[in-house]
């Protein structure tokens, strides 16, 4: 079987080719729609444990309880009521100390101040021919200033008329050059349009001219066509006259044949017509004989034209091979 | 969603399974491309059978059939075949001056040789065929089987069963027995498809040897 196939590489391939785009088909498409989110092994829900309880034994256990959390509570009362003593003692001897450090305090203070009054006045007189001397020295300068700017302003003035002067200059230029673009670009356009149209005359023209000849072209084709068909219908018109013509001729040679090596049964009056059919093989070779319609033909007299046509083996061929028959059906009839 | 395709299930399958999955493609692949190479033979056997028959009724002479049979070189099957070996047999029987019948009966005994071996080689690796059509759907079921014990064997650890821990395991397996369908299927319909068409071509061939056998007895009668 392999070595079959192996002669065969191509079979193997094509058959390789169909599973690949048959396994990606399904692999594409195949999506189970929903699927539950699974449980993991072990991870069962925590189980939880029951048991039976007794009465009695929940309220014992329940007063037990409550003995308990008062006895926590008492203690709890009495460790606050000492602390809060503590506290108001310690807070009472911090306000005493207190007080005495703010008077200390004061008395320093005031010392301080007399101290900074005398300083500050000094430091104000200075100030105040400090600041004289600044002002002066400030005017000076401002003066300095504004003479400066109208100088700059002056300049300024005649270089912007300088540049203005210059900017029209160029306006003017500019727009001489625009007009004389636009004249050139217009004459550019009419050209231009002139050369499209003559184009697209030339072009329907061509059209045109075209489909003239292809019309003639499809004319002709239709004419051809027709001619062939015709000479086609008169070709096979002719064929099967020659064929009929053939067949008539074979027909006529087999049966002839056949009456040159009949020999006439003795003692027979009456000749009758007989219907007989041939079976014959390739080459010509009679392989059955039987009778059809064949009234008052006695026996002595079929076996006559039985030992005819057995006698005339081979029969003649054909013209032509279409022609042959394997089954011949003639009517046999003496002179 | 990649995760739930299919390529997946089959990659998460155990061995044994998977062994089985790779056995039945590979039993597809291989039925299939005989499918191919088989059913050329069979229509090139069917043409060659036609074209023939009509040669050999078109009133030829048998010599000359034989003669033009021989001058080609390619070898020769089917009707051609047939024919050449038992016209040979029936030239070679003649020259050697026997007996009418024993010339016809020796014709006749080679090309019945003659037909059984163009028989055969059209029969040839039918039964693949059959057995990949009969057999693959047992061992997918097979495959099933053992993907459906191993997920139960996993279930024994556990306290608390449930569906979605087999589910998976079981839905894996049964892939498997869907694959031995799928290689199972064209081939039995091939297999009986070819059967017909072989059947039909045999009793051609039975029918142009006896109507042969009968124009052989007739020539052997008429005089050398």
């Amino acid at each position: 079987m392999l070595a079959e196939l192996l002669k065969h590489p191509r079979a193997l391939l094509i058959s390789l080719a169909l599973h690949a785009v048959v396994i990606g088909v399904i692999v594409v498409n195949f999506h189970f729609v929903d699927r539950p989110d699974l449980i993991k092994p072990g991870q069962v829900e925590k189980t939880v444990k029951a048991e039976v309880v007794d009465q009695q034994q929940l309220d014992a256990r329940e007063k037990q309880k409550q003995a308990e959390e008062q006895r926590i509570k008492d203690e709890a009362r009495k460790k606050k009521e000492a602390e809060a003593r503590r506290l108001a003692e310690k807070k009472r001897k911090e306000e005493e100390k207190k007080k005495a450090e703010l008077k200390r305090k004061k008395e320093a203070e005031e010392k301080r101040k007399k101290e900074v009054a005398r300083k500050a006045e000094e430091k104000r007189k200075a100030e105040d021919k400090r600041k004289a001397e600044e002002k002066r020295k400030a005017e000076e300068k401002r003066k300095a200033e504004e003479k400066r700017k109208a100088e700059e302003k002056r300049k300024a003035e005649e270089k912007r008329k300088a540049e203005e002067k210059r900017k029209a200059e160029e306006k003017r230029k500019a727009e001489e050059a625009r007009i004389a673009e636009e004249k050139r670009k217009a004459e550019e356009a009419r050209i231009a349009e002139e050369k499209r149209k003559a184009e697209e005359k030339r072009k329907a023209e061509e059209e045109r001219k075209r489909k003239e000849a292809e019309q003639r072209r499809l004319a002709e084709e239709e004419q051809k066509r027709k001619e062939a068909e015709l000479k086609a219908k008169l070709q096979a018109e002719e064929n099967q006259r020659r064929l009929k013509s053939l067949r008539d001729a074979y027909k006529l040679a087999i049966l002839q044949k056949v009456r040159r090596n009949w020999i006439r049964p003795t003692g027979s009056e009456k000749i009758p017509e007989c219907w007989v059919r041939v079976l014959q093989g390739p080459g010509g070779i009679i392989l059955d004989v039987t009778f059809g319609d064949c009234p008052g033909g006695n026996n002595a007299y079929r076996a006559s034209i039985e030992n005819a046509v057995y006698k005339s083996e081979p029969l003649p061929k054909p013209g032509d091979p279409a022609i042959f028959e394997r089954e011949l059906n003639f009517n046999f009839k003496p002179e | 969603m990649n995760d739930d395709s299919l390529l997946t299930l089959i990659a998460n399958a155990s061995l044994p399974v998977q062994l089985v999955m790779l056995l039945l493609l590979a039993a597809s692949v291989f039925s299939w491309a005989l499918m191919y190479v088989k059913r050329g033979y069979i229509r090139q056997s069917q043409a060659e059978a036609k074209t023939f028959e009509g040669r050999f009724w078109s009133g030829i002479n048998l010599s000359d059939l034989f003669a033009q049979l021989s001058v080609r070189q390619d070898r020769r099957f089917g009707l051609e075949a047939i024919f050449e070996n038992g016209f040979r047999e029936f030239a070679r029987a003649r020259k050697a001056e026997l007996d009418n019948s024993e010339v016809v009966r020796a014709a006749h005994r080679a090309m019945k040789v003659s037909m059984s071996r163009e028989i055969e080689l059209l029969e040839n690796n039918l039964p693949f065929l059959a057995t990949v059509g009969s057999v693959s759907p047992y061992v997918g079921l097979f495959g099933t089987v053992w993907g459906i014990m191993e997920s139960f064997r996993a279930l024994a650890g556990v306290q608390q069963a449930t569906l979605a821990m087999v589910a998976p395991g079981i839905s894996e397996a049964l892939i498997a027995t869907a694959m031995g369908l799928l290689a199972a299927i064209p081939a039995v319909v091939a297999y009986n498809r070819f059967t017909s068409d072989i059947d039909a071509m045999v009793v051609r061939y039975e029918n142009f040897l006896e109507e042969f056998t009968g124009i052989l007895q007739r020539q052997a009668q008429s005089p050398r």
